[in-house]
């Protein structure tokens, strides 16, 4: 009962700020630096790539973003499945992943959207896997052995850095090279996982990766000029 | 700051010629299957022997063991061997402890050894592998002994044996 009375309360307050501007004359119409002037979606062309080339490799992953000033807050969502197999044994792995955190673009007054920037990324992924194999094990005889990981997390750190560059109108084109590190799991038994989705090898704590996107940016409004700060505008006369 | 859409774009070529690259993998060789090593140290019963150290009061055992079998196994891993100071024993992955009986002239001894198997790939085409390791010597009917190290990944002396002199 409580929380429903919270939620009605923040849906009027919602309502209320809504009617408000637009019944203060002018009101809506000022610029608000601080609003999003367009989402950017985007599909990560790697991943598709990976699995036409490999039906073993399925990865999936969507990108999106929304400007705040000469900042952008990006969220990424992944999934990821994996088979490997050789000679008496499979591996599988599989899980979703995301990534949040924000970008400082480098071309904030860009007429046509370009984007350079470098940013940080927290992110944490969810997935199990299973390794299933048998083996000649001397003197102890041939054994077969069925390992499993299940509800395994892994959370991570990334400096990111990539550029967004307009093809047609509102069609954007870019990739996003990482750095990602501190990784640490939680949940393994007696497996260790070959790969974290999202992350790759689970045996590095850390390493390098590239996402390369198609992006649709959806605009709302014009952006409002960035607005210089008075020291340095009185620095530059 | 500008940048021609041109430049722009020709960084993005770098990158996709960058994500076609992918990392070369070697499996692991097969001597390193882990397994214990044991080394037999005679030692003063006035000295206290710390595990891996060299050490004047330890002198090499060389032991002629009848065999070695291991969990009961109907083959022993060792019969009627040259002589020597250190063995390698094989670890059971199968279970989380090995047994092995030491079959000497006169005596018969056992160690028991329990530990955590962690089973994994070393690449993404390699054979799977397990790695022993929180090794403990729960029963040894040996004098004395010390572990020297806890994770069967190296081709040092994992477990040190004392005998009296």
């Amino acid at each position: 009962m409580k929380t429903t009375w919270k939620c009605t309360f923040a849906g009027r307050l919602v309502i209320g700020w809504a009617l408000w501007m637009h019944t203060v004359p002018g009101l809506a119409q000022r610029p608000n630096p601080y609003l999003p002037s367009a989402v950017r979606v985007g599909a990560d062309l790697i991943g598709v790539g990976t699995y036409v080339a490999d039906r073993n490799q399925l990865r999936f992953e969507l990108s999106a973003d929304a400007d705040v000033r000469q900042y952008f807050v990006s969220f990424d969502y992944g999934y990821a499945r994996t088979n490997r197999s050789g000679t008496d044994f499979s591996y599988r792995n599989q899980g979703s992943y995301f990534r949040i955190g924000p970008d400082v673009n480098l071309l904030p007054a860009d007429a046509f959207g370009n984007v350079i920037f470098f940013g940080v990324r927290y992110a944490r992924s969810f997935f199990s896997d299973r390794l299933s194999f048998t083996q000649d094990t001397p003197p102890y005889g041939t054994t077969s052995f069925d390992e499993r990981n299940n509800g395994l997390r892994a959370a991570w750190v990334e400096a990111v850095f990539g550029t967004k560059i307009q093809v047609v109108s509102q069609l954007f084109i870019g990739f996003t090279g990482r750095y990602k590190f501190a990784m640490g799991t939680r949940g393994t038994g007696g497996l260790a996982p070959y790969e974290v989705p999202g992350f790759g090898k689970y045996a590095t704590n850390s390493g390098f990766g590239l996402n390369y996107f198609i992006y649709y940016r959806f605009k709302f409004r014009e952006k409002p000029p960035l607005i210089k700060s008075r020291k340095k505008a009185v620095a530059r006369g | 700051m500008h940048y021609s859409r041109k430049r722009l774009l020709s960084v993005l070529a770098l990158a996709a010629w960058l994500a076609g690259c992918q990392e070369s993998l070697d499996c692991p060789s097969a001597e390193s299957v882990a397994g214990l090593s044991v080394r037999f140290v005679r030692w003063e019963l006035s000295a206290s022997p710390t595990p891996g150290q060299v050490d004047s009061t330890k002198v090499d055992a060389v032991l002629a063991f009848r065999s070695i079998s291991a969990n009961g196994l109907p083959v022993p891993l060792y019969e009627n061997d040259t002589a020597s100071a250190v063995v390698k024993l094989p670890l059971d992955p199968t279970v989380n402890f090995t047994v092995f009986v030491f079959r000497r002239a006169a005596t018969v001894d056992t160690i028991q050894v329990s530990y955590r198997r962690k089973f994994g790939l070393a690449a993404a085409k390699c054979t799977p592998r397990v790695d022993f390791s929180e090794i403990v010597l729960t029963s040894v009917s040996f004098p004395s002994f010390g572990v020297v190290r806890k994770t069967t990944d190296t081709n040092e002396n994992d477990v040190e044996v004392y005998l009296r002199r």
